[in-house]
C-alpha cells in the first residue's frame, strides 16, 4: 500500500529534509570558522581525550625545554669561569715553576715579584669562583648568600645540588660543586696562599705545594670536562623535547583540526546539494488540482 | 411507489450533495489546521429493506440517507505516535542537558581547567629551577587561584543549572497540570455530545491534541472508553479519569546541595504518592535533577579533591624558605570549595631539604604531580571524555528517534491529513452529482407537468 500524500506531510518533509541540509552545512561552516574538528567533547569522545593529553604532553615538552635552556646558560656561565679559572692556574703553574728556579730562586727580591703576581692571581681566582648566574653563585650550590668562597677562600655556600629537569625521567645536575677547586688541603686558595708565603720565605718547600697545585689543575679540568658532558646532554635532551614537541603538535592538529582540502570540498559538494534540494522542493511544491481546473 | 417519490428522492440527493460540499469545504478550510482530522460524508442508499410480513415495501421509493460524518484517524498510528513523542521528548530534554553540561567543560580549549592545570604545574617547575626568584613564586601563587577559582566557577555552573531546571520542572509539571484540566473538560464535553448525538469531531481533534501534548510532557499512556472518554494515566496511575484530573506537584530540594538528602519527585497532590517515572519533559528534568548534574558536581568535587590531597601532601612532605615543613597548599576538598589556602609564597615548600633553604627538589615534585598516573589530570581528562560519550550518545539517539518521530507524523498525516486533489476531486463530484440531481427534479417536474397540465387536453 502507498502512503496518501497531503499537502502538510510533504511540507513538513520537505522541510525536515531541507533543516538536515542547512544543519549539516551550518557544521561545515562552523568547522570551517574555527579551524577545529572537535570543539566540544561529543563531536568526538576519544578525539578530546586524545587531545587533553596530547596538550598535556606539549606543554610538559616545552616545561623541559625551558628547564633545559635555563640549565645551559647556567652551566654555560660555570664552564666559562672554568676556562678562566684554569687559564689563571696554568699562568699560576708557569710563575712557580720559574720562581724554583734559576736565577729567581737564588733572589729573594725576583721571587718576591713573582708573590705578588701570584698573590693577585688568587684574588683573580676567587673572584672567578664567585661568579653568579641571576644573581646566585654558580659554585655555591643552593646558597642564599651572595658569594660561594669569602675573602679567605672559605667555602661558605652548602652542598645542596640544582637539579634540572629535562625528559620524563631524567634530571640533569646544572651547578658545578665548590670541590672543582679543590678540596682539604689541594684547595686552590689553600695552595696559592702557600705558594706565595714560601716562595717568600721558604723555597724548598715550594715542591711538595706544586705537586698540590697540580692536583688542584686536575680539578678544575676534571669539573670542566663534567661541566661539557652534561652540556651536551642538556643540549640534546632539549632538542629531543623540541622534536617531540612538534611531533605532538602534529598529533595534536591531525586530532583537533579539520583537513581544510577535505572541509572545502564537503562544504561545495554540500551547498551544491542544499541548493538542488531547494530547487526541486520550488518545483515539486507547487502543482496542485487547482492549477489545472478552471 | 408515490407520485412525488421521485422528486423526494432528487431532493435528499441534494441535501447529500450539498452537506458533501460543506465538508469538502471544511476539510480544505482547515487543511492547515494542527492535529485536524480530514472528514468524510457518511452516506447510504435509502431502500432495498428487508421484506416482512404483512407488508409489501415499495421497491421504488428511495433517495439517498446522511448517516453522518466520520473522522478519518487510524487509532494505532495515534498511539505510537504519543508513544513515539514522548522518546523524542525525553532523548531530547536529555540532549539538551547534557550539552549543556559539556559547555561548563569549555574543552578542548586554552581557557578550560586542563590549561589552567597545565600552568600550574609549569608553575611549579619554575619554582623548581628558581626557588629564590619571588616572581617565579608569586605566579604560582597566582595560577593556584586561578585553578581554584575555575573549580569554584564550574560548581557554581552546575549549581546554577541545577536551580535553572527545577524551576523549568516546575513550570512543565505546571503546564501538565493545565493539559489533564483541558482534558477532563473535553472529556465531559465529547462523552456529553455524543450521548446527545452531536457531532464532537472538531472537539474529539482537539482533545487528541491535549493528549499528545501530555505524552510528550509527562510520557503518559491513554486508553479509550466505550463512551467516549479518554483516560490517560502515568506510569500506571491514573492522571485523568473521565472528567476528573489529578493535579502533579513537585517535592525535592530547590538547591543542587541538598538534592542527595531531599531528591526531586513529581507527586500527585491528593494524597502524596511519587508518580511513577515520569517520562517526556519532565522526564528528562528529574533524571537530570536527581543523576546527571549530581554526578558531574561530584566528579568535579573528586577532581578537586585529587587536587588537594596530591599537592597538600607533597607540600607538606617538603620545608619553606626558613626551612619549616610546608602547611596545607589548597584548602577545601570539593569543587564549589577548594582554595588556594598559602598567602606568602616564601610558604611554598620548594626545598626538600630542611638545610637548603634554595633547594628546589620539593617543587619538582610538585611540578611531576601533573604527570602522575591516575592524577589530576588524568581523572579530570576522564571526566571530559565521559560527558563528551554521553553527549555525543544522547545526541545519536534523539537523532534516530527525530527520524521515527518523523515517520510516525507522516503517517499519521498520511491518513488524517488533508489533501488538496482529493478534496477538489470530491467537491467536483458533489457540484456534478447536485448539477445532475437538480436535472433530475426537473425531468420528475416535467412529468408531472405532462401528466397534470397536459393530459386529456
Amino acid at each position: 500500500m502507498s502512503f496518501r500524500v497531503t499537502e502538510q506531510s510533504m511540507s513538513a518533509r520537505v522541510l525536515t529534509g531541507l533543516q538536515n541540509n542547512q544543519g549539516r552545512l551550518e557544521r561545515l561552516r562552523e568547522q570551517m570558522a574555527s579551524g577545529k574538528q572537535i570543539s566540544r567533547p561529543s563531536d568526538s569522545p576519544t578525539g578530546a581525550a586524545a587531545a587533553l593529553r596530547l596538550r598535556g604532553d606539549i606543554a610538559a615538552k616545552e616545561r623541559y625545554m625551558r628547564s633545559a635552556t635555563d640549565g645551559t646558560a647556567r652551566l654555560s656561565t660555570a664552564e666559562g669561569s672554568l676556562n678562566t679559572a684554569s687559564s689563571m692556574l696554568n699562568r699560576a703553574r708557569d710563575l712557580v715553576l720559574q720562581g724554583m728556579s734559576s736565577p729567581a730562586v737564588d733572589n729573594p727580591a725576583t721571587r718576591a715579584a713573582i708573590a705578588k703576581e701570584l698573590d693577585g692571581l688568587r684574588d683573580g681566582l676567587l673572584s672567578v669562583a664567585n661568579t653568579t648566574y641571576l644573581g646566585r653563585p654558580v659554585f655555591g650550590g643552593t646558597t642564599a648568600g651572595p658569594q660561594a668562597f669569602d675573602a679567605s677562600g672559605t667555602y661558605i655556600g652548602d652542598n645542596g645540588e640544582v637539579q634540572r629537569r629535562i625528559a620524563d625521567n631524567v634530571q640533569v645536575r646544572v651547578d658545578v660543586p665548590a670541590s672543582a677547586f679543590g678540596t682539604g688541603a689541594n684547595q686552590l686558595f689553600g695552595v696559592l696562599d702557600s705558594i706565595s708565603a714560601n716562595l717568600r720565605t721558604n723555597p724548598s718547600a715550594v715542591t711538595a705545594d706544586l705537586d698540590r697545585l697540580d692536583s688542584g689543575i686536575e680539578s678544575v679540568n676534571s669539573a670542566l670536562t663534567a661541566v661539557g658532558t652534561r652540556y651536551s646532554q642538556l643540549t640534546a635532551a632539549s632538542d629531543a623535547a623540541q622534536a617531540q614537541s612538534v611531533q605532538l603538535s602534529t598529533d595534536l592538529s591531525e586530532v583537533e583540526d579539520i583537513d581544510l582540502v577535505r572541509a572545502i570540498i564537503d562544504l561545495q559538494s554540500q551547498s551544491v546539494g542544499y541548493e538542488a534540494a531547494l530547487a526541486a522542493t520550488a518545483k515539486v511544491t507547487t502543482p496542485s488540482l487547482l492549477d489545472f481546473l478552471r | 411507489m408515490s407520485t412525488f417519490s421521485g422528486l423526494n428522492t432528487a431532493l435528499s440527493a441534494l441535501k447529500a450533495q450539498r452537506r458533501g460540499l460543506e465538508l469538502a469545504g471544511q476539510n480544505i478550510a482547515n487543511a492547515n489546521t494542527e492535529g485536524y482530522s480530514r472528514q468524510r460524508l457518511e452516506t447510504t442508499a435509502v431502500g432495498g429493506s428487508v421484506p416482512a410480513m404483512w407488508a409489501t415495501p415499495s421497491p421504488h421509493d428511495g433517495g439517498v440517507n446522511v448517516l453522518g460524518t466520520t473522522r478519518i484517524r487510524d487509532v494505532y498510528l495515534e498511539t505510537r505516535g504519543q508513544t513515539e513523542h514522548a522518546r523524542q521528548a525525553l532523548l531530547n530534554g536529555r540532549t539538551d542537558v547534557l550539552f549543556d553540561i559539556e559547555s561548563a567543560f569549555e574543552e578542548p580549549s586554552d581557557t578550560g581547567l586542563q590549561a589552567r592545570l597545565t600552568e600550574l604545574w609549569a608553575g611549579f617547575t619554575d619554582v623548581a629551577d628558581s626557588p629564590g626568584d619571588s616572581a617565579a613564586r608569586n605566579q604560582l601563587l597566582v595560577r593556584a587561584q586561578i585553578v581554584a577559582t575555575t573549580l569554584n566557577t564550574m560548581h557554581t555552573g552546575f549549581a546554577n543549572r541545577y536551580e535553572a531546571q527545577r524551576t523549568a520542572l516546575n513550570d512543565t509539571v505546571t503546564d501538565i497540570n493545565t493539559a489533564t484540566a483541558q482534558l477532563a473538560d473535553l472529556n465531559d464535553k465529547v462523552v456529553k455530545g455524543t450521548a446527545a448525538g452531536l457531532d464532537v469531531n472538531e472537539l474529539t481533534d482537539q482533545r487528541d491534541l491535549v493528549v499528545l501534548r501530555l505524552a510528550e510532557l509527562a510520557g503518559t499512556i491513554s486508553t479509550r472508553d466505550p463512551n467516549g472518554a479518554v483516560h490517560v494515566s502515568l506510569g500506571g496511575a491514573p492522571l485523568v479519569t473521565g472528567n476528573t484530573a489529578r493535579a502533579l506537584v513537585v517535592g525535592g530540594s530547590a538547591t543542587l546541595a541538598g538534592q542527595a538528602g531531599n531528591p526531586i519527585a513529581v507527586r500527585f497532590a491528593d494524597d502524596g504518592t511519587a508518580a511513577p517515572g515520569p517520562g517526556g519533559e519532565a522526564g528528562a528534568l528529574v533524571e537530570s535533577l536527581n543523576i546527571t548534574l549530581p554526578a558531574y558536581a561530584a566528579a568535579m568535587d573528586n577532581v578537586a579533591a585529587s587536587l588537594t590531597n596530591s599537592v597538600n601532601a607533597v607540600q607538606q612532605g617538603g620545608y619553606t624558605t626558613t626551612g619549616t615543613a610546608g602547611a596545607p597548599f589548597f584548602s577545601g576538598t570539593t569543587a564549589g570549595t577548594i582554595k588556594v589556602a598559602l598567602t606568602n609564597p616564601d610558604d611554598i615548600a620548594a626545598s626538600a631539604n630542611p638545610a637548603l633553604a634554595l633547594d628546589g627538589g620539593n617543587a619538582d615534585k610538585l611540578a611531576e604531580l601533573g604527570r602522575l598516573p591516575g592524577g589530576v589530570s588524568e581523572i579530570y581528562a576522564a571526566v571530559v571524555a565521559r560527558i563528551g560519550i554521553e553527549a555525543s550518545t544522547a545526541a545519536q539517539l534523539s537523532d534516530t528517534q527525530d527520524a521515527i518521530t518523523d515517520q510516525v507524523d507522516f503517517a499519521r498525516q498520511s491518513v488524517a491529513g488533508v489533501n488538496m486533489d482529493e478534496e477538489l476531486t470530491a467537491m467536483l463530484t458533489y457540484q456534478r452529482s447536485y448539477q445532475a440531481a437538480s436535472r433530475v427534479m426537473t425531468a420528475v417536474d416535467e412529468a408531472l407537468d405532462t401528466l397534470i397540465n397536459r393530459m386529456g387536453n
